[in-house]
């Protein structure tokens, strides 16, 4: 028996954004976060389908996304394992970044933007800022 | 061989999908056996009892022996009458077959829909059908052939005072191999029948009717099945064990008069004078010996056996042109 | 191998002449290790369907193939579960099974059956289970036979969300694992959108929409604007309220998004246009095409 998976996927169906695409950014999100590492061993798509009741070959597709990237690695019979974490180590690992924006946070709120104006307009920057990126 | 072996599984499933039916069946056919030994040897006993005694069932028992003569035969009688209950239900057995196989075995498969689980397991409808008739098949070729044994030796068994004739509708059908050929003709038409029908109620009915007229309608031309031997004379030596198909007069030419004219005569000179008047000579009689028993049997099998074939090649090919 | 699980020319089927046909001229193929959404409005012809490439029926023109071969000598290599969930009421639950093995004795697989049908009353006859407890048992019998191709009629309807979900799970993780081709069809499209990456849509007895779900969408789009000419794309319903026209089309080429506001439809709303306009033209995707000639293997 294999060690258990290092994550797990939440699907929403309603959120309109594609199945396999939701994987790949929970993927991502999960090496930003630190919560996979390398080495790590990612659900198998009976897993995932398992307990999701999605299609198989949507996970397939995730991972073939992600080995495609370069973040996972496929060993034949044993699994799809995380290669590397994703770059931006900054998330985690740089408290300059996280501080600044915090601090942006605190004088946005004290300027009278409540939680969703703050969402909107981080929203806002971060598209016009990435316009042209693929995800 | 190999179809054996696709049979056993489907067969299996036939008879745990029956088994209540199947172990009554075999319940009652048990208790068949057990009646008709215990009135056979029960028989035997009640006539060495009276055979050892003082009186006789021949002549006239005199008036000592007229009460004990008058138990023995009521006796007899009665017990008798076990054998010929046993016959009736002999003889029912291949309608009770057609309906099983046509209502609850095959009918009500195709008209619950459970047909559609049955043929998509790996098992061909064909293959499904070929189950569906072994079990019973196999049930029956064991049953009745033990019953019809038995109650052969039953009725054989003990010397009453009323002979079993062979060519008594009762005694013929339940004798031999044709208890088998009915049977087996009655399943197959009940598997036609349920097929065709695809109704559970309907299916039976329609089953036991064809089936019921079929086996009467041949109990009636039996005796035609096989040419019956002739005897001539001014007087007929009618012997025991005869079974007469017709009787009537002959003329000098030869000539069959099959109402016996002068059987209303009112003298024995008008009688004359009426044969004369009708050119008569003789009598005849047109009669199955004993001897005709099996070939009698054999061409009555034979053309139970022809339908039954027939039904199943029919039932086979609707089930084959219905699914892909 | 990467050949048909199901290819259909010319397919037709009528139960009589007064009742029309149920099915007519339906040509497709839906390649080997998908799972496809068999969608339409009741009576639109997808039990028939299912239960001429069941083997169960004999189509009345044209041909149906399975895995390759007709479906009658694919049916060991076939499971099909009927929308009434017919089952042995005779039989218990265990006994159920063990006539799965029975009558599957090459290709039983206990487990796979006992995975699904594990909860279920093992001793309960089969007329005393409920409607939920009674698909669970007939998809345990589906999957025990480890089949290549499922063919699943209205399978989840007397489900509730929960044993839908899980059902569903079992159902994926076995194609997974094993690369089976399954076809579930229902008229509730909602039910199958997440599990399904093939679509079949029937309607009228004619399969008017085929292929790979994304291509399907990616095919049309919904446009607004000012009333114009949409050719040379495909209208398949438009409607006009004042000056302005909201239309589905199916692309036949850029759509000039200067002059209209483009967005993708979802997979419900191509359906339910198509289901108001019986007129628009049939698409199949290259995949779904059925190939005149089925070539040797």
């Amino acid at each position: 028996m294999a060690e258990s998976a290092a994550v797990e996927f939440r699907i929403d169906r309603r959120s309109g954004v594609a199945t396999y695409l939701q994987i790949v950014q929970q993927t991502k999100q999960a090496l930003r976060l630190g919560v996979l590492e390398p080495g790590d061993r990612l659900p198998t798509a009976r897993e995932v389908v398992e307990a999701t009741a999605i299609n198989p070959n949507t996970v397939l597709k995730a991972y073939r996304e992600l080995e495609r990237e370069g973040l996972v690695e496929a060993r034949r019979g044993l699994g799809t394992f995380v290669r590397r974490t994703l770059g931006s180590a900054a998330v985690t690992t740089d408290p300059p970044l996280r501080a600044e924006l915090a601090e942006w946070t605190r004088r946005a709120r004290a300027a009278g933007l409540d939680r969703d104006d703050v969402h909107a307009l981080f929203t806002d920057v971060l598209d016009s800022t990435f316009k042209g990126d693929q995800h | 061989m190999s179809t054996l072996t696709t049979l056993r599984g489907p067969a299996r499933v036939v008879v745990r999908q029956h088994r209540w039916t199947l172990w009554i069946a075999g319940g009652l056919a048990l208790a068949g056996v057990i009646i008709l030994i215990v009135t056979a040897l029960w028989s035997a006993h009640v006539v060495d009892a009276f055979e050892s005694g003082p009186c006789s069932a021949e002549g006239d028992p005199g008036r000592s022996c007229y009460q004990p003569v008058r138990d023995y035969m009521d006796t007899i009688f009665a017990l008798s009458k076990a054998f010929d209950h046993t016959a009736t239900v002999l003889m029912a057995l291949p309608l009770l077959i057609g309906v099983f196989v046509a209502g609850p075995m095959i009918a009500r498969e195709l008209e619950s829909g459970t047909f559609k689980v049955s043929w998509t397991q790996s098992v061909s409808p064909a293959r499904w059908l070929a189950a569906k008739l072994a079990v019973p098949a196999a049930l029956l070729l064991a049953g009745v052939s033990v019953l019809t044994a038995v109650l052969t030796w039953a009725r054989s068994y003990a010397d009453t005072p009323y002979p079993v004739q062979w060519h008594d509708a009762l005694v013929f059908s339940t004798s031999g191999v044709l208890p088998l050929a009915h049977a087996f003709f009655g399943m197959c038409v009940g598997a036609l029948a349920g097929l065709l029908v695809r109704r559970t109620l309907p299916a039976l009915t329609v089953s036991a009717l064809v089936t019921g007229t079929a086996l009467t309608a041949l109990t009636y031309w039996r005796q035609e099945l096989w040419p019956p031997r002739t005897l001539t004379g001014e007087t007929l030596n009618a012997a025991e064990g005869m079974w007469w198909v017709e009787t009537g007069d002959l003329t000098s030419s030869g000539e069959r008069l099959t109402q016996t004219a002068c059987s209303q005569s009112a003298s024995e000179a008008d009688r004359l004078q009426c044969l004369a008047d009708h050119d008569i000579t003789g009598h005849y009689l047109d009669y199955h010996p004993a001897s005709h028993f099996w070939p009698i049997q054999l061409v009555e099998t034979g053309i139970l056996l022809a339908l039954a074939a027939l039904a199943l090649a029919l039932a086979f090919r609707m089930l084959r042109r219905r699914t892909g | 191998m990467t050949g048909a699980a199901i290819e259909a020319n010319g397919l037709g089927m009528t139960y009589g002449r007064k009742r029309g046909w149920a099915l007519r001229d339906c040509s497709f193929r839906l390649p080997a290790g998908r799972i496809c959404a068999l969608v339409g409005p009741n009576g639109a012809g997808k039990s028939t369907l299912l239960s001429l490439a069941a083997g169960l029926l004999r189509p009345a023109e044209g041909s149906v193939r399975v895995l390759g071969s007709t479906p009658a000598e694919a049916r060991p290599r076939i499971a099909y579960v009927s929308q009434d969930k017919p089952l042995y009421p005779q039989l218990t639950v265990a006994d159920t099974l063990w006539a799965g093995a029975e009558l599957n004795p090459a290709t039983w697989d206990r487990a796979a059956a006992d995975r699904i049908a594990g909860p279920l009353p093992q001793d309960a006859k089969v007329r005393a289970l409920s409607g939920g407890q009674r698909t669970r048992l007939a998809l345990a019998l589906a999957l025990g036979k480890r089949p290549e191709l499922m063919l699943l009629d209205e399978l989840m309807a007397d489900l509730d969300p929960l044993a839908r979900h899980q059902l569903m799970g079992l159902l994926m993780a076995e194609a997974a694992e094993h690369g089976t081709t399954i076809v579930m069809s229902s008229h509730i499209l909602t039910e199958l959108e997440g599990s399904c990456d093939y679509l079949l849509f029937v309607d009228g007895g004619r399969v008017r929409l085929g292929g790979e779900s994304d291509d399907i969408v990616a095919a049309h789009a919904l446009v607004t604007g000012q009333a114009r000419d949409l050719a040379p794309h495909t209208v398949v319903e438009s409607r006009t309220t004042g000056r302005q026209l909201t239309a589905l089309v199916r692309r036949e080429g850029p759509l000039d998004d200067t002059v209209w506001d483009v967005t993708e439809p979802s997979l419900e709303e191509l359906l339910l246009a198509h289901l108001r306009s019986p007129e628009a033209p049939p698409l199949l995707t290259p995949s779904a095409h059925a190939r005149q000639e089925v070539a040797a293997v």
